[in-house]
């Protein structure tokens, strides 16, 4: 099973955490809300504008812009 | 749902007539006697073209509703609902206003508004909100989903 | 006595209803102010209960207690610091997970907790099954269900808190990080201890593990003590990111052991708040609906207050015609009646409008949908150099300025907030429409309209190039990254929106009103001095600074009548227009004052259009000049607010009429 970033999925995908290669004030932000490795997270849906995104992780709902999303790394899972 | 389709063109219907209203009016000075007036004095549609284009706004997210229901995706109905909270909102502002040209005409005697009466206050936003009010009232628990 | 006092805290994550719980048990006997040396807001209540005399305070909302941000350092260092009786952490009864997260954080401070388990309506809407018995075994503190909207189980979390206090029962839990980091956290604990200073007054192992995961605060708390340098030889030994990533992975692992023996969940049903959801932020429908909202807000405001505003403008009339005429001496009756009240009456007008504006940002907010504008329209700011949050103050400064940059509380990053606090001011506030409209009625006749519509467009494009200026220049950096939390829909507490709207526009009315009092009043001075001429005319103070300002503004097409009113304006932009009326000879008749404009040699309709477009972007008014001090805490850029303001008013207003001029007007 291939690895592919957070903002390569489609609404609806589920997909695990395996990377986060985030860096700065942002990694510890994302952390703290939940994306760690070995979370579970599903994308639900992108802004009308393209951006910022907007995930199911940890039963809440969370957006983070494609450009974070773009250094976390995940796994699919059918 | 048959209820969605009629409010959505109710809607727009309405939006329609209003912004073409609000265009003639701005256009051609203050009254223009033109059939389109009288049918819009009728159904008490003030002319207001940014009201008009909320109108069809509300009407649009109604056919979308209808359009995803039709083709089966059954989470459609999100729309229908939004349609009505979007209707009970805007009838909300409107009457809010017309409680303020209330306090203005009789608590001030604004001389601004010696004629003014509470029919004058009625527009489609208020009497369309009225009706999807009573549609939610009885269609209320047809709004429940279960997602797989 | 003392024996019957407790000190609370109340922690949690944003979105939790704190700020309902808080008001449940202080009512109304609360206080806000600002924590000590800093711009974040600190709310304190007392309540009496059971003859205890039950002292509490809000902590700032946060998700987690790092380094990271000021709202963080602010709650943690109250509860080490202070140490407060009790911290009650409130959990979002539908948000279990997440919520653990500043759990774990908080036993580590080892402060006696309880737990206030909120919000349990939603959850069981959601179809989730709560084990409280065994949440409680887990958590080893105490939990109370609340509904805090509802007041549900507010006595019972005070009996816990009168409880807790006073017998020693529960203790909280530790996480286990495995055996590496655990290792390690045991070296730094032993080089801590040698430091018996230190290691007394800060949690022992709460410090080893904040050190390991590079917590900056900690680090410098630890840089003081002697055992500083060896500290850092340890921690230079380590890969500090790897132990960052790892210890915040330990928790959530330790989250997910136990966290589903306290909550299962049924079937996920598409909630009515996933369903609205879809239709407000749907690609085609979204942007649309949200400038629907917005638009119906503003006519909302403006229809709403139009009646109390006139009622307001009446009394004041009233108050100005009887007052004044049975006053002796004159001068006495001239400053109350045009002074004081001509000036504060004015700004007093406006009131009725901010309230309203206040009351539908809370609205706003408690209802969920302020953090999906935020969300849509972060692509857009992000363009110009600003945070999706950024958005709705800019578009409350089209109400008022003031409760727009309030509004910027929300902006967590020091430099977003700044930029949007810096500019704000030039988006056209309400206050500046009467100058538009006497102006653009008067000398544009049927175009009026498209004038004024075009003086609000340059006020939206003169505040988005400033932004990118601003970011490129004095404020480098990008935006700070969106991560923000959308919580679920729903109907806001009336009572918590009045509440906000009673504080925030109390609030208002006592430092703007007592900013523009004393700016009227020197006003006044000015233009009754010296003793004996007319007031305002050229022979007073005021207009002997018009004049010597007059060559300055020359360029721009005004003469000193014109820049004797901008200086008024200086106090609040709503008073230009009664100067106006003063300087002109016009009294209070509007149009007796356009037909004096019209009929000076000296105002064209090109030096009105300059005239308008300086008073949309000079200084800003006192009032929010004052908010801006508060809001940034410095001199600095209040005065830099001030200046650029002027700068950039001047050069525009230099463009339009020497443009025009050029152009043959």
């Amino acid at each position: 099973m291939s690895e592919i970033t957070l903002d390569t999925l489609k609404p609806g995908d589920l997909a695990r955490i395996t990377k986060m290669r985030v860096k700065g004030p942002a990694r510890r932000k994302l952390f703290d809300m939940g994306m760690v490795a070995g979370s579970e997270i599903e994308l639900v849906r992108t802004a009308p504008l393209g951006d910022p995104i907007e995930f199911q992780i940890k039963g809440y709902h969370l957006s983070i812009r494609k450009e974070e999303a773009s250094q976390i790394f995940v796994q699919k899972i059918e | 749902m048959l209820f969605a389709l009629f409010m959505g063109c109710g809607y727009i219907l309405i939006g329609t007539i209003q912004i073409i209203a609000g265009i003639l009016q701005v256009v051609s000075g203050d009254t223009g006697s033109s059939y389109m007036t009288a049918v819009a004095g009728a159904l008490f549609i003030p002319p207001d073209i940014v009201a008009g284009m909320i109108l069809m706004l509300i009407g649009s997210v109604f056919i979308y509703g209808v359009s995803e229901i039709h083709s089966g995706v059954s989470e459609g109905i999100a729309y229908v609902y939004v349609g009505i909270l979007l209707s009970l909102i805007f009838a909300g502002i409107y009457m809010l206003a017309a409680t303020g040209d209330f306090l203005e005409a009789h608590l001030l005697n604004n001389e601004d508004y010696i004629n003014w009466s509470v029919i004058d206050a009625l527009r489609p936003e208020i009497y369309m909100g009225v009706l999807s009010l009573l549609t939610y009232l009885k269609w209320k628990d047809s709004f429940e989903l279960k997602k797989s | 006595m003392e024996n019957m006092k407790i000190r609370v805290a109340l922690a949690g994550n944003p979105n939790v209803g704190k700020t309902t719980l808080f008001n449940a048990i202080t009512g109304s006997r609360q206080h806000v102010g600002n924590w000590p040396g800093v711009t974040v807001e600190k709310k304190t209540g007392i309540r009496s209960y059971r003859g205890y005399h039950i002292e509490v305070t809000d902590l700032p909302g946060t998700y987690s207690l790092t380094a990271y941000s000021l709202d963080e350092i602010v709650a943690r260092d109250y509860i080490i610091e202070e140490k407060p009786d009790i911290v009650i952490q409130i959990i979002d009864a539908s948000n279990l997970e997440r919520n653990l997260y500043l759990t774990t954080q908080l036993m580590e401070l080892e402060t006696e907790m309880i737990i206030a388990l909120n919000m349990c309506d939603l959850a069981l809407e959601r179809g989730d099954k709560l084990y409280i018995d065994r949440m409680q075994e887990i958590l080893a503190a105490p939990i109370v269900q609340t509904v805090a909207s509802r007041d549900i189980g507010i006595n019972e979390l005070l009996d816990r808190v009168i409880e807790q206090k006073y017998n020693d029962r529960y203790h909280g839990r530790e996480i286990g990080y495995g055996d590496i980091i655990e290792n390690k956290v045991l070296e730094i604990e032993k080089i801590l201890l040698t430091d018996p200073e230190l290691s007394k007054r800060y949690p022992l192992r709460w410090m080893s593990i904040k050190l390991l995961e590079g917590d900056r605060n900690v680090r410098t708390k630890v840089g003081k003590s002697h055992v500083s340098a060896a500290i850092n030889e340890l921690l230079a030994s380590i890969d500090q990111e790897e132990y960052e990533a790892d210890i915040a992975d330990k928790r959530y692992v330790a989250i997910n052991a136990i966290f589903p023996q306290m909550c299962t969940r049924c079937n996920v049903r598409m909630t009515k708040s996933d369903m609205i959801d879809r239709v407000l932020t749907n690609k085609y429908l979204g942007i649309p609906i949200f400038l629907a909202l917005m638009w119906g807000a503003f006519e909302l405001t403006f229809a709403f207050a139009t009646p109390f505003t006139d009622m307001i403008e009446r009394i004041f009339v009233w108050l100005a015609v009887n007052v004044t005429s049975r006053l002796e001496p004159e001068w006495l009756a001239s400053l109350i009646g045009d002074g004081i009240i001509g000036g504060v009456g004015a700004v007093l007008t406006f009131v009725p409008n901010i309230f309203i504006l206040f009351f539908l940002l809370s609205l706003l907010e408690g209802s969920g949908y302020l953090a999906r504008a935020a969300f849509i329209m972060d692509r857009l700011m992000y363009k110009i150099g600003m945070h999706g949050k950024s958005f709705i103050p800019l578009l409350m400064g089209f109400g008022c300025n003031v409760p727009a940059i309030m509004a910027t509380r929300s902006i967590e990053d020091e430099k977003d907030r700044l930029i949007t606090i810096l500019v704000v001011p030039f988006v056209s506030c309400g206050a500046r429409l009467p100058i538009y409209i006497l102006l653009a009625g008067a000398f544009f006749g049927r175009q009026a309209g498209t004038v004024v519509f075009f003086m609000y467009v340059l006020g939206i494009v003169v505040a988005v190039i400033s932004a990118k200026l601003l970011r490129s220049t004095i404020v480098k950096g990008k935006p700070a990254p969106f991560i923000m939390e959308m919580p679920p829909y729903r109907v806001p507490t009336l009572k918590t929106s009045i509440v906000h709207m009673w504080d925030n526009g109390a609030m208002y009315i006592k430092k703007a009103g007592t900013l523009i009092l004393i700016g009227v009043v020197i006003i006044w001075l000015l233009a009754s001095f010296p003793w004996g001429i007319e007031y305002g005319s050229e022979e007073s103070y005021v207009g002997m600074m018009g004049h010597f300002f007059a060559p300055l503004l020359e360029p721009l097409g005004f003469d000193w009548k014109m820049t004797v009113a901008l200086v008024f304006g200086l106090v609040a932009k709503e008073i230009v227009v009664a100067s106006m009326g003063v300087l002109y000879g016009a009294g209070d008749s509007p149009e007796a004052l356009t037909a004096s404009l019209l009929a000076d040699p000296a105002v064209t309709a090109l030096s009105a259009l300059s005239l308008m477009v300086f008073s949309l972007l000079y200084m800003p008014c006192v009032a929010t000049l004052g908010v801006i001090k508060k809001e940034t805490g410095s001199w600095k850029w209040t005065a830099f607010a001030l200046a650029y303001g002027i700068a950039v008013a001047w050069i525009v207003a230099f463009f339009v009429y020497q443009g025009g001029k050029l152009l043959g007007y």
